[in-house]
């Protein structure tokens, strides 16, 4: 046997042993999986409360309409059932009820609104609750889709021209797929703090100096510890999609055999991305003097890796979406995450997937060469 | 073929010549001793001849090979007991025996009967499938000595194998060593213990601030310092002036201040007590207690640094 499998087993004992690998690599994963998926489970199932106030006093204003379609749009519109419309006669009651957070947005429709002439651009007052991202975005969303839809029906004024999507485009697609590949993602990048810490660990403990009295290379001590690392993300994979699946995850893809297919090539992902993170975890090891400043380095790397890189959610700053392509994780969410959680073609995910393997090749390639001229 | 040579063997870090122009001879089948206080460079000198290390200047051969230009081959011939126990504390004893083996590709039935050997000599077989981090000191030491002898190596580097061991392991360690040393095997041994470095090697070299600074067997740089007895003696009063009074005498060889001491070496040491004493009275100071005993390494030292090994 080559000598680099000895060393691979011998890592793999060793992570099975360390209740404190055990609990990074595969505990915390699960109970994350478990916490996001029960919290996000279900098919787009979130509801938003809008209070809202009609000022309009017209007897042929179409604002109650308008009000009733945000509630419940119409069957045809292929829109799931967002906002709960809660009515108000005070707007300081209405603010107030915003402010304890009862609420999520107001919206205060003005007298005139739906008056035909002259057109009163300007005749809604809309706020909401900016700290919640996707709230935010979705009402906002959700109330130019209804006026823009009810104006093309000519039931209000507008200039644009929009309609509803000739598919269903949302069913199917839940919080929850968006949470499983983050849960993925976040647990292949304990790999980088593992080894980090790992390869630290040997060289402040001697154990790499005794096994370089041996005649083992250090390319046989580097290969054993990626091969050992790919498998444990290997198992992370299995396990994070197993749960996830006993708790009501749905894999997308056009037919049984895309599914199956999409599921491979996510693991395939994850193993490009374990190298990634295998070669940043010893670059990392390359340059901190002992164990303590290795997994200092390394979690001052992941946390805000998996902020700016979309793992739990999409950053909406441009200026760190353009951050986030330094980081392995973003390209690894964006592949795994169209053909999985949206059912996007495998073939339209090359382009990141080929991203995220140069940058594993240059990573790894880079960690081997620190890790080396640091330890000649 | 001697199985290790050094020359000028040099190596700095820094400002701080951690070895210097180091000459060495060491031939197939001997035990030879680095003697010297901590810090003093035998780990340095131990690391080079392991490849661990590169030499600023200098060279040396381990059986033939040249320790820059043919480093994978004396790692094949070579078996190293570092200073400090290393090996992997959530592997068990046997797994860390193996994994050595495994590297030196060690056929298997041969790595698990040689494996067993040893273990059952370091009396570590009972708990041979145990994971290290149970084990204690002395057994992870005893372990160490195993992984560096699983593949039979040609030559034996001991850094300080019995550091922090309680005397019944020390024992365990000595005896073993006696052992290999039956069986011809070539090992180099660094010690700060006197003792051991007396007992056990066939020659022994003192290194002190990186220089070797004396090199021949244990009784030779015994005797080189003179034979006789060492008289140890409590002394406050001026010492230069008691110091100048003493080495009138003939018989005695070597006179240093050590720590409050006053460390004699005098032929006949015993029966010359009283004149001794007397001559310490005269020079105004008082005299404590008193020791007598045949001259060591430490001594040797003493004589040629001016210092214990401890300092």
């Amino acid at each position: 046997m080559a000598r680099f499998w000895d060393i691979a087993i011998k890592n793999l004992k060793i992570v099975v042993r360390d209740r404190m690998y055990i609990v990074m690599l595969i505990i915390m994963p699960i109970m994350i999986m478990l916490l996001v998926g029960l919290a996000f489970r279900g098919e787009a199932t979130i509801k938003y409360t809008v209070g809202y106030i009609n000022n309009d006093t017209n007897p042929l204003s179409r604002a109650s309409e308008f009000i009733e379609k945000l509630e419940t749009p119409p069957a045809d519109w292929n829109m799931t059932d967002m906002l709960t419309m809660k009515p108000y006669n005070d707007v300081s009651k209405l603010k107030e009820d915003f402010r304890l957070g009862n609420i999520k947005g107001g919206l205060i429709i003005n007298e005139g609104f739906d008056t035909p002439t002259p057109i009163k651009p300007s005749n809604v007052t809309f706020f909401v609750d900016e700290s919640d991202i996707s709230a935010a975005a979705n009402i906002r969303t959700r109330i130019m889709i209804v006026s823009q839809l009810l104006f093309n029906l000519g039931a209000l004024q507008s200039v644009v021209n929009i309609k509803p999507p000739d598919e269903p485009i949302s069913v199917g697609f839940s919080a929850m797929n968006f949470m499983v590949i983050g849960t993925l993602t976040y647990a292949v990048s304990i790999i980088c703090f593992s080894t980090a810490l790992s390869f630290a660990k040997e060289r402040q403990s001697g154990t790499f100096s005794r096994m370089r009295t041996t005649p083992m290379s250090t390319m046989d001590l580097l290969t054993g510890g990626l091969i050992s690392n790919i498998a444990v993300s290997l198992m992370q994979a299995t396990l994070v999609f197993g749960t996830a699946y006993a708790i009501g995850f749905k894999p997308m893809g056009a037919t049984d055999m895309d599914k199956l297919v999409n599921m491979l090539a996510a693991f395939v992902v994850t193993a490009v991305l374990a190298v990634a993170f295998v070669g940043i975890g010893l670059v990392l090891a390359a340059f901190s003097k002992n164990e303590d400043q290795a997994v200092g380095i390394a979690w001052m790397i992941i946390i805000p890796m998996m902020f700016i890189s979309g793992t739990w959610f999409e950053p909406t700053d441009p200026a760190m979406n353009t951050v986030a392509q330094a980081f392995p994780a973003t390209y690894a969410n964006k592949a795994v995450r169209a053909i999985l959680a949206r059912g996007a073609p495998l073939a339209s995910m090359y382009g990141y997937i080929i991203a995220l393997m140069v940058y594993a090749a240059i990573a790894y390639t880079i960690g081997v060469f620190l890790f080396r001229k640091k330890t000649a | 073929m001697l199985a290790i040579e050094t020359v000028s063997l040099t190596r700095k870090f820094g400002d701080l010549v951690a070895v210097d122009r180091v000459n060495l001879k060491v031939d197939e089948g001997e035990l030879f001793g680095l003697l010297g206080p901590n810090g003093a460079g035998k780990t340095t000198t131990l690391r080079m001849l392991c490849c661990l290390l590169t030499p600023s200047d200098g060279t040396a051969r381990v059986s033939g090979y040249d320790i820059q230009k043919d480093a994978a081959e004396i790692r094949k011939i070579i078996g190293v007991c570092p200073q400090e126990t290393t090996m992997y504390e959530r592997l068990t004893g046997r797994e860390n025996v193996e994994l050595i083996g495994k590297m030196h590709k060690l056929p298997k039935t041969e790595l698990r009967k040689r494996t067993n050997a040893l273990l059952e000599k370091m009396e570590l077989l009972e708990r041979a499938n145990e994971q290290v981090r149970n084990y204690s000191g002395g057994m992870k030491r005893r372990l160490d000595i195993i992984m560096s002898l699983i593949h039979n190596p040609q030559i034996l580097f001991l850094d300080e194998p019995t550091l922090g061991l309680d005397p019944a392991a020390r024992r365990v360690v000595w005896d073993f060593i006696e052992e290999l040393k039956k069986e011809k095997k070539t090992m180099i041994l660094t010690t700060h213990y006197m003792d051991e470095a007396d007992v056990l090697c066939d020659r022994v070299a003192v290194i002190d601030y990186g220089k070797i600074i004396a090199e021949d067997t244990p009784e030779q740089l015994k005797e080189k310092i003179g034979a006789g007895d060492v008289i140890e003696i409590d002394f406050t009063g001026d010492a230069a002036s008691a110091i100048k009074s003493l080495e009138k005498f003939k018989f005695v060889r070597k006179v240093s201040k050590i720590q409050g001491h006053l460390v004699i070496v005098a032929e006949a040491g015993i029966t010359r007590l009283g004149e001794i004493t007397n001559t310490l009275h005269n020079c105004g100071g008082s005299v404590g207690k008193i020791a007598v005993r045949q001259n060591t390494l430490e001594d040797v030292f003493i004589h040629l640094t001016g210092r214990r090994l401890g300092e």
